[in-house]
């Protein structure tokens, strides 16, 4: 069954089903995020503005990061002779690990192959996630 | 094909400008509490 994708419908099925894994864990883990344990809302009206504003765009960048999702675990499995399987647990992965940890571990790559230090006092793109 | 490449560019670049956003609210947060702490 393994092997690079013959044919456009088996890419659109498999890419379909790599996006709906990666909602269901992306959708979860937002909602344990969101609206689980934490309902620390600020009494601060400006605080409570920026605090709500927060959760909204990283929820909005969660949501957006989704097609890239299915489509860096078709191309993968497409290109590395994989089972497509593997591209719904790709999904999934990704969508558990969550879009800020993906930039940081792509920036760390970038970053070596490019042969460039990390700078010193640059903050992780990862620390929204929260 | 080309449209799921289209697509997940625009949404990765989408998303890096919301996490960027969502991290200058963080910023703000954390002066905000900084400032009370002191006062």
């Amino acid at each position: 069954m393994g092997s690079e994708f013959q044919d456009w419908r088996e890419f659109m099925f498999w890419w379909a089903a790599s996006l709906f894994a990666a909602t269901t864990v992306v959708v979860a883990r937002l909602g344990l995020k969101l609206y689980g344990a934490q309902t620390d809302f600020p009494a601060d009206p400006v605080m409570a503005m920026h605090w709500r504003r927060r959760r909204q765009y990283v929820a909005l960048a969660e949501l957006s990061a989704l097609p890239a999702f299915a489509t860096i675990s078709v191309v993968l499995v497409s290109y590395q002779q994989l089972n497509p399987v593997a591209a719904v647990l790709l999904a999934l992965a990704q969508g558990f690990v969550g879009f800020p940890l993906l930039l940081d571990g792509a920036a760390f790559l970038f970053r070596r192959r490019l042969g460039l230090q990390q700078q010193a006092g640059t903050p992780p793109e990862g620390g929204t996630n929260g | 094909m080309v449209e799921i490449l289209i697509l997940s560019v625009i949404g990765a670049g989408f998303a890096v400008a919301a996490l960027r956003v969502a991290l200058h609210h963080t910023k703000e947060i954390e002066i905000i509490q900084h400032r009370s702490s002191q006062d």
